[in-house]
């Protein structure tokens, strides 16, 4: 360790338990580390739960063998529900050739997958961050390399979105 | 700051008596990290999005429809099953992931060493029975219809 190293703010216990017990529940107690932090743990949890409820899901895939039925016919039924058009009215997007039909893509797998990318694209990009820091770069500067891979993972997250928008469509065009 | 700290208790702050093993897992979790986007990435496109990997009478029936998914469980490379090994590569990386993500939130709510081995140890076994489930699952899947 550097003999000029701080002691951070965080590590000097000098207000009363109770007091510190309220600082929990004040947002701007926290700094932009300590949000990055907890936001971490938030979205480790909850991919756990989606984790459990994907193992638990694609149990469908073994039941009908189970149960008797043909194979995988409650699991298509169920993944035919997720991936059924939510507004099955809508005009389908034309940007001069390509044509990408919205109305058909825009369901409930892909409002859950908006959901989940965002989640995990924070986690990764935090961890990231975490990574870097346990390497010892940039501990110093850790509020801007927040803010910048915050950026960066918004843009991953677009980017993402767009491309399973209109990945299903660019291999129908090719296949055809 | 207006307190001194010795540079012995300083060293002392970073050298944790009891857990000098925990480290492998410390440095499990950041190269586990590392290798599940990439093994999410191509979890995510192979089941859900990119209908080009299949072949055309497959592909007809969606890309996340059961025959599909068994055709991917099915598929051999050089006589290797290489989408089961893997799906079982990410699985066991994803498990003990997120069960060495619970066992740090856990660390961190208390200090007793019993306690602590204790939930390491239910953990690792919660794992591994994840771990045997999925296999079960995948392998089920990869033999219906065949009988």
């Amino acid at each position: 360790m550097a003999e000029n190293e701080e002691i951070h703010d965080s590590q000097i216990d000098t207000s009363s338990k109770a007091a510190n017990f309220l600082k929990w529940f004040n947002p701007f107690a926290r700094g932009i580390g300590m949000w990055a932090w907890l936001l971490q743990r938030i979205t480790g949890l909850l991919l756990i739960f989606y984790v459990i409820f994907h193992f638990g899901m694609i149990f469908t895939l073994a039941v009908d063998s189970i149960w008797g039925l043909d194979a995988g016919q409650f699991y298509n039924s169920l993944i035919h529900w997720v991936n059924s058009p939510i507004f099955p009215d809508f005009a389908p997007l034309e940007f001069g050739n390509i044509v990408i039909n919205i109305q058909n893509i825009i369901s409930i797998g892909y409002m859950i997958d908006i959901g989940l990318i965002a989640i995990l694209v924070y986690h990764g990009f935090n961890g990231i961050r975490v990574v870097l820091f346990d390497l010892g770069i940039g501990i110093r500067s850790q509020k801007i390399i927040f803010w910048i891979l915050l950026i960066l993972g918004i843009i991953t997250w677009f980017l993402a979105l767009v491309f399973i928008l209109i990945v299903p469509e660019i291999v129908i065009l090719a296949g055809e | 700051m207006g307190i001194e700290i010795s540079s012995e208790s300083k060293l002392k702050r970073f050298v944790p008596k009891h857990q000098a093993r925990s480290a492998i897992w410390w440095v499990f979790q950041r190269v586990s990290g590392f290798l599940l986007f990439f093994f999410i990435l191509f979890h995510m496109l192979a089941n859900h999005y990119l209908t080009a990997l299949l072949p055309a009478d497959i592909r007809a029936s969606g890309v996340a429809s059961f025959e599909a998914v068994q055709w991917k469980m099915q598929y051999t490379y050089l006589g290797i099953p290489l989408y089961l090994v893997i799906s079982f590569c990410m699985v066991t990386l994803l498990v003990f992931h997120m069960l060495n993500g619970v066992r740090t939130v856990i660390l961190d709510l208390t200090t007793n060493q019993t306690l602590r081995k204790l939930i390491a140890f239910l953990l690792i076994i919660i794992g591994l029975l994840v771990i045997s489930y999925t296999l079960w699952l995948n392998l089920t899947v990869a033999s219906i219809g065949i009988r």
